[in-house]
C-alpha cells in the first residue's frame, strides 16, 4: 500500500511536470508570435512596435527558448508566476486571494452532491420500478442543465420573485458569516444539480452491476440477510466505481465555477480567469490554469489513494 | 434484434430522437424556416413578449427570438458536430494505437497525451486556447475537438484491451492479416458500438461547452446569435423580461438532453451488455 | 415423450426431498420453464450427482433449493428438507437454512468471493451468520477451519485476498467457509470444472474426507462422467430441463437404460480403453516441425520484466503424425502452440518449420510459416469475428495471405470447405452467433484447413464443448486428418483425448518437457513421477476402477 501511494504520487508529479510543459509550449508553438497575438483583438489590427517590446520583455521572449523553459518551470515550483500586465500584481498574491473562495464553492457542491447523489442513486437502483424510472428522466435532465441557465433561473425564482436569498455577490465570513453563507447557497446547487445527477446515475448503475455478482449469491448463501448483503456487499463494493466519478466531477466542477461565478457575480479564482482572458492577461490566465490543472491533478491523486484503499487488487 | 430495439426506444426516448432530427432539418434549412432575419431590428416590439407577430417574443434590440434561436442552432450543432468528429477521429487513432501495439506507444499514446489533457477541467483548456487565439468558430472546433479526444481514446483503448485477448484477433495475426487489416478491419469494427454512442454524448457536452463560452462571450463572435450570448443578455432583463434568457436557455437544456438521450438509446440498442442501463 | 426412468424412492426418509420442481423466468405474465417437474431425493450421508450437459438446467435445480436463483426466476413445487417444506417459506426461515443446515460451493471460486474482503473475513462472516460467537473467537475459528480444509499456512492465508490465492486454495477458502456451522447438505456446484485435474482431485479428496467425518450429504452438480464416478452414490441424469434416469452409480455405468444416459456415456473418451491414433506416420523424411533447445519468452514491458514460458524444448512433428502436448495450466502447452505458429518469437535454440529454419522469424520466415501452419482455437465463442459471415472469417486466411482475391471464388472455397466439415454449403452467409458451438468449432476447423497446412495446431479445440457434442467433432477432426494426412500439434488438458487422438505425446510441466513418446508408452508405462500424478489423477468414468485408482492414489 506504502509502495502504491508513492508510485502514484510518483506518477502525479510527473504529470503536473508535463502538464506545466504543455502551457509553456501552448504559448510559443502556436503560429506566429505571441505577443502580436496577444496584442491583437482579433480584429487584426497591429500593435505598437513599443507595445509588442514591452510584452516581449514581460514574458522573457527574447530569451533563449530553453532559459525560457527554465525561468517558467522554476518560477512556477517555487510560486512565482509573474505579474498581471493589468495592474503588475503578483500574480500567485492575487490567485491566493481568489483561490480559498472557489475551493469553499467546490466544496459545498461535491458535499451536497455525493450526500444526494449516491442514496438516491442506490435506492433507484434497489427499488426500481416507477421510483427507478423518474430517477433516470430527473437525473437525465440534471445532466443536461447547464450551470448557467440554471443558475439564472435559481436566481429568478429564489432572489427575484421569493427574495429568499441574495443574487449574488460576496461578502467575507470574518464581516458577515450569516451573509456569507446565504449567498453561498444558489451557486452551490446550480454546481451540485448536473453533478449529483451523475452521481446518482453512476451509483445506479454500479449498485446494479454488483448486484449480479457470484460473491453477491454466495453471501446470500451464507444466510445473511438482504440487508446485510445489501450494505456491506453490494454498496461497498459500489464505492469503487462511484469514487472515480466523483474525482473527475469535482474537475469538471472546477471548470464549471467559471460559469457560475460570473452569473452569481461571485469574485472567484475562475471570474479571476475570464476577466483575465477577456483582457488577454496572459500571465493571470496562465497562473490560473496552473493552479486548477495542479488542483485537478493532485485530487486524482487523492482518488487512486482511495481506489487503492477501497479494492485491495489494485495497490499491487 | 427487434426485442432489442423495442427496449431501446422508449417513447421519451423517440420523442429525443426526433427532436434530434428536427435539429438536423434546421442546420441544413435555417433560412428556409426562420420566420424572419436574425439580425432584423423591429425597434417598436422591443422585449415583446411571445406572442402571434413574435412567437417566442422579441430582445432588446426588437429582433425575433425564435429566428435567433434556429440561426443559433445551425452554428451550435456546426461547432458541436466539428469538435466531436475531430475528437472521435483523433481520439479513436490513439486509443486503437495505444490499447494495441503496447509498450512504448501506450505510454505515449495513453500515458503523455491523454493524461495530460485530462489533467485540465475542459473549460479551462479552451480558455487558454481562446486567450492566445481569441475567439472563433474554427478555434472552437480544434481547441474542443482535441479537449474531447481523450474520452474517444479512452473507450476505444479499454475496448481495444479486451477485445484483443479475443481468438478471433489473435487468429487474424495467426492467419497472417497484416497490422493495418487487424486494426481497422477487424478490431474497429468490434469496438465500434461504445465509440458511436460517445459521439452523440460528446456532441451534448460540446453543446454544453460551447453555450457556456459564448455565456461568457468567449465564444461564437456577435453578432452571431448565439444560445449562450442570448442566455447572457437575457440576464440583463431577468427581473422584467425573463422570456429573453429562458427560452434560448430551454434550448440548451432540451437539445442536450435530446443528444444525451440519444446516447441512452444507442447504447442499450448496441450495446447488449447493458440492459439495466435506462 | 418417454417417461423418466426411475428408481424407486428409497425407504430411509430422505433428508432432501425435491418433487415436480420447475424453475421459471420472466415476469409479468410471461413465465417460461427452463426445467420442468424435476423429482430427486438425497439421503442423510449420501452423494448424489445431478449430471448433464449445458442447459440442461441441473444448476438451476441446484439453485432452486435455497431459492438462490436471480431475482426474475420463481420456483414450484415441493422442496422437503427433512421433512420440512422450503417452496413458500419466508425469507427469514430460508436465511436460517441458508449457511446453516445446507452450504453451498460454486464453480468459479474467483467470481464467488467478493474481491474486496481478506479469506477471514468471509469465514468470520460465515461464522458469525448463525453464530453468536464474538469478532476474535470467530477469527481463531477462522484459522481452524482453514487447516481443516488443509490450507497451507492458515495463518497467513486469512489475511490474504481472494486474488492471492490459486484456484485450488480459493476453492478450500470457499469449502472451509461452507463447512463453518457444519451443514447438513453441501451442494457443490461444478466445484472442480475450473481446476486443474490433480487440484481436482485433491478437492474431492477433502470434500469426501470432511463427510466422512461429519456424516453431510452432497449433492455435487458437474458434467464430468469421471468426477460422477469418482465421487456419487448415486445419479440424476438431467437434459433440457427434465429428469431422464435416476440410479445408484455402479447401475447406471453399467447398465444405463436411457438411450441419452448411454450416448452420453458412449461419448466420453475413457483413459485405458487402449483406443489408438489411426494416424498413418512418415518418419523417414523431414519432420514438418522441429524445435531443438527452444526457449520461449513472453516480452516484458517497461515496469515488468519478461517471463519465460517455456525452457530447453526439443519436440519434433513427423508428417502424419499427431502429437499430444498434455499439461496443466501454466505449463506453456498452449505457448508452444503459438510459437509453432509464429505468434511468438524463439528467444533461444533452433525451430525449423517444413523443411526451413525459421529462428530468425523475418518477414519471409513467417509467410513460410503461415503458408505451412494453420491453428484451431480454443472457444467456440471468441475464435471468429462476430461481425463476419461464416463464409469471410473461414476464407480471410487466404484473402490476407494474397491467395485468392475475388469475392466469388472466395465464397465457393468458402462453401466447399463448409461441406468438408459436413455443415450446409448455404451457410455461407450466417453469422457466428446464429449457431451452436459446436457447429462454430467445425467453422474454425474449416478455416484452419482453407490453407491446406502441412501442420495444424490445435489449441484445446473441444475443451469448451459439451461431451457429446465434443466426441463428434474429434471424429470429424480424425477423419479430415486421414483424408488430408496433415500434421498436428494437439494440445489438450485431457489424457483421455490424446489418447485416443494421438500418435506420440509430450508431457509438459511449468514449460519443460518432463517426458515424451509414443502414447501407448507414455500412457502405459510412465517413467515420470509427474506423469504418473497427472494419469492417476484423471477420473475415469467407471465407478468401480475409480475406486481402484483413488484407493491406490491416496496409498501411493
Amino acid at each position: 500500500m506504502y509502495s502504491y501511494v508513492l508510485r502514484r504520487i510518483g506518477v502525479g508529479v510527473g504529470l503536473v511536470l508535463l502538464v506545466l510543459t504543455l502551457i509553456f509550449l501552448a504559448l510559443h508553438l502556436v503560429p506566429g508570435d505571441p505577443a502580436m497575438l496577444l496584442l491583437s483583438q482579433g480584429d487584426g489590427a497591429s500593435a505598437t512596435p513599443e507595445a509588442v517590446a514591452r510584452v516581449r520583455a514581460q514574458l522573457g521572449l527574447d530569451e533563449p527558448l530553453l532559459t525560457q523553459y527554465w525561468q517558467f518551470l522554476s518560477g512556477a515550483l517555487t510560486g512565482d508566476l509573474g505579474q498581471s500586465f493589468r495592474n503588475g500584481q503578483e500574480v500567485s498574491t492575487a490567485i491566493g486571494e481568489r483561490l480559498p473562495r472557489t475551493l469553499e464553492l467546490v466544496g459545498l457542491a461535491t458535499l451536497i452532491a455525493v450526500v444526494v447523489g449516491v442514496p438516491w442513486g442506490a435506492l433507484a437502483a434497489r427499488k426500481g420500478g416507477w421510483f427507478d424510472s423518474v430517477t433516470s428522466v430527473l437525473t437525465s435532465i440534471g445532466v443536461a442543465l447547464p450551470v448557467f441557465v440554471f443558475g439564472s433561473v435559481l436566481i429568478l425564482v429564489f432572489s427575484l420573485r421569493l427574495g429568499l436569498l441574495p443574487a449574488g455577490g460576496y461578502a467575507e465570513w470574518g464581516v458577515d458569516p450569516n451573509r456569507h453563507t446565504q449567498i453561498l447557497v444558489l451557486p452551490a446547487v446550480a454546481l451540485a444539480v448536473g453533478f449529483a445527477s451523475t452521481v446518482a446515475r453512476m451509483t445506479r448503475s454500479a449498485v446494479l452491476e454488483m448486484l449480479h455478482q457470484d460473491w453477491v449469491r454466495t453471501a446470500r448463501s451464507l444466510g445473511l440477510s438482504r440487508r446485510a448483503v445489501f450494505r456491506r456487499y453490494v454498496l461497498r463494493n459500489s464505492l469503487t466505481p462511484v469514487v472515480t466519478t466523483v474525482g473527475i466531477g469535482v474537475g469538471t466542477l472546477l471548470g464549471s465555477t467559471v460559469l457560475v461565478e460570473r452569473v452569481f457575480n461571485y469574485p472567484g479564482l475562475s471570474s479571476l480567469l475570464v476577466e483575465s482572458v477577456t483582457a488577454r492577461d496572459y500571465p493571470v490566465v496562465q497562473g490560473v490554469v496552473i493552479t486548477i490543472a495542479v488542483l485537478f491533478v493532485s485530487i486524482n491523486i487523492l482518488v487512486d489513494v482511495l481506489y487503492g484503499v477501497l479494492d485491495p487488487r489494485v495497490r499491487r | 434484434m427487434r426485442r432489442r430495439l423495442a427496449h431501446a426506444l422508449t417513447p421519451l426516448r423517440v420523442v429525443a430522437l426526433a427532436y434530434v432530427g428536427l435539429m438536423v432539418v434546421v442546420l441544413l434549412a435555417a433560412p428556409l424556416v426562420s420566420p424572419s432575419d436574425p439580425l432584423a431590428q423591429d425597434v417598436a416590439n422591443r422585449l415583446a413578449g411571445p406572442g402571434a407577430a413574435h412567437l417566442l417574443g422579441t430582445d432588446e434590440l426588437g429582433r425575433d427570438i425564435l429566428s435567433r434561436v434556429i440561426y443559433g442552432a445551425r452554428v451550435e450543432l456546426l461547432i458541436a458536430l466539428g469538435a466531436t468528429v475531430v475528437a472521435m477521429v483523433l481520439g479513436t487513432v490513439l486509443g486503437l494505437l495505444g490499447g494495441y501495439f503496447g509498450g512504448i506507444v501506450e505510454v505515449v499514446t495513453m500515458r503523455v497525451v491523454v493524461d495530460v489533457l485530462l489533467a485540465f477541467p475542459p473549460i479551462i483548456l479552451v480558455l487558454l486556447a481562446v486567450t492566445l487565439r481569441g475567439p472563433g468558430t474554427g478555434t472552437l472546433i480544434v481547441a474542443m475537438g482535441v479537449l474531447f479526444a481523450p474520452t474517444f481514446a479512452r473507450i476505444a483503448y479499454g475496448q481495444v484491451i479486451s477485445v484483443k485477448r479475443l481468438e478471433f484477433v489473435e487468429a487474424a495475426t495467426a492467419f497472417g492479416a497484416p497490422t493495418r487489416t487487424r486494426l481497422f478491419g477487424v478490431i474497429l469494427p468490434n469496438i465500434s458500438a461504445p465509440l458511436i454512442v460517445q459521439v452523440s454524448l460528446t456532441i451534448a457536452t460540446a453543446i454544453l461547452l460551447e453555450s457556456g463560452l459564448s455565456y461568457l462571450g468567449l465564444g461564437v463572435v456577435p453578432p452571431t446569435p448565439s444560445w449562450g450570448s442570448m442566455v447572457a443578455q437575457g440576464q440583463r432583463y431577468l427581473s422584467t423580461d425573463p422570456h429573453v434568457l429562458l427560452v434560448p436557455g430551454a434550448f440548451v437544456v432540451l437539445t442536450i438532453l435530446a443528444f444525451g438521450l440519444v446516447g441512452d438509446a444507442l447504447r442499450s440498442g448496441l450495446d447488449p451488455k447493458s440492459r439495466n442501463d435506462r | 415423450m418417454t417417461q423418466p426412468l426411475l428408481e424407486k424412492a428409497p425407504a430411509t426418509t430422505a433428508l432432501l426431498e425435491i418433487r415436480d420442481v420447475s424453475v421459471e423466468f420472466g415476469g409479468g405474465r410471461r413465465w417460461k420453464a427452463v426445467t420442468h417437474d424435476v423429482t430427486l431425493s438425497v439421503a442423510p450421508g449420501e452423494t448424489v450427482a445431478l449430471v448433464g450437459e449445458s442447459g440442461s438446467g441441473k444448476s438451476v435445480t441446484a439453485m432452486a433449493i435455497l431459492d438462490l436463483l436471480p431475482a426474475n426466476a420463481r420456483r414450484t413445487g415441493s422442496i422437503l428438507l427433512d421433512g420440512e417444506e422450503l417452496v413458500g417459506a419466508g425469507e427469514k426461515r430460508l436465511r436460517q437454512v441458508r449457511g446453516n443446515d445446507v452450504a453451498v460451493i460454486f464453480q468459479e471460486p474467483m467470481t464467488a468471493l467478493n474481491p474486496v474482503y481478506t479469506i477471514g473475513h468471509h469465514l468470520v462472516e460465515a461464522i458469525r451468520s448463525h453464530r453468536d460467537v464474538s469478532k476474535a473467537d470467530a477469527e481463531v475459528r477462522a484459522v481452524e477451519l482453514l487447516r481443516q480444509v488443509h490450507m497451507p499456512e492458515p495463518e497467513t492465508k486469512v489475511k490474504h485476498y481472494p486474488h492471492q490465492l490459486s484456484g485450488g486454495q480459493r476453492q478450500r477458502a470457499m469449502i472451509a467457509m461452507a463447512m463453518a456451522s457444519e451443514p447438513r447438505l453441501l451442494i457443490a456446484d461444478e466445484p472442480t470444472t475450473a481446476l486443474d485435474v490433480t487440484v481436482q482431485a485433491e478437492i474431492l479428496d477433502l470434500v469426501r474426507e470432511l463427510q466422512q467425518r461429519t456424516g453431510m450429504s452432497v449433492l455435487i452438480i458437474t458434467h464430468d462422467m469421471g468426477v460422477v464416478a469418482d465421487v456419487a452414490d448415486r445419479v440424476v441424469v438431467m437434459r433440457d430441463g427434465r429428469v431422464v434416469e435416476s440410479a445408484p452409480a455402479r447401475e447406471l455405468f453399467a447398465r444405463p437404460r436411457h438411450e441419452y444416459t448411454q450416448a452420453l456415456l458412449a461419448a466420453v473418451p475413457r483413459l485405458g480403453s487402449g483406443a489408438a491414433s489411426k494416424a498413418v506416420v512418415d518418419r523417414g523424411t523431414e519432420p514438418v516441425l522441429r524445435l531443438e533447445g527452444v526457449a520461449i519468452e513472453y516480452p516484458g514491458s517497461w515496469r515488468k520484466a519478461g517471463f519465460r514460458a517455456g525452457d530447453d524444448l526439443d519436440i519434433s512433428v513427423a508428417p502424419g503424425e499427431i502429437v499430444g502436448l498434455v499439461g496443466e495450466s501454466g505449463s506453456g502447452k498452449s505457448t508452444i502452440g503459438r510459437l509453432a505458429m509464429g505468434l511468438l518469437p524463439v528467444a533461444e535454440g533452433r525451430m525449423t518449420v517444413d523443411g526451413r529454419d525459421v529462428t530468425g522469424g523475418t518477414r519471409a520466415d513467417l509467410a513460410h510459416v503461415r503458408g505451412a501452419v494453420s491453428m484451431v482455437f480454443q472457444d467456440p465463442a471468441s475464435s471468429l469475428d462476430p461481425r463476419r459471415t461464416i463464409g469471410q472469417s473461414i476464407t480471410d486466411p487466404l484473402r490476407w495471405t494474397g491467395v485468392l482475391r475475388s469475392t466469388k471464388a472466395c465464397r465457393s472455397r468458402a462453401q466447399e470447405l463448409l461441406d468438408d466439415v459436413r455443415l450446409p454449403k448455404d451457410w455461407v452467409d450466417r453469422y457466428p452467433h446464429e449457431l451452436s458451438g459446436g457447429q462454430r468449432q467445425r467453422v474454425g476447423i474449416a478455416r484452419a484447413m482453407a490453407t491446406r497446412p502441412r501442420l495444424l495446431v490445435a489449441d484445446e479445440p473441444t475443451s469448451a464443448l459439451d461431451v457429446s457434442v465434443q466426441a463428434a467433432v474429434l471424429d470429424l477432426f480424425s477423419e479430415l486428418q486421414r483424408e488430408h494426412g496433415f500434421s498436428c500439434l494437439f494440445i489438450t488438458h485431457d489424457l483421455s483425448v490424446v489418447e485416443q487422438l494421438a500418435t506420440s505425446v509430450v508431457v509438459l510441466q511449468k514449460g519443460r518437457v518432463v517426458e515424451q513418446g509414443s502414447t501407448a508408452q507414455v500412457l502405459a508405462a510412465p517413467q515420470q513421477e509427474y506423469t504418473r500424478r497427472l494419469i492417476a489423477a484423471a477420473p475415469v468414468p467407471d465407478p468401480d476402477l475409480q475406486a481402484q485408482r483413488r484407493a491406490e492414489r491416496l496409498a501411493g
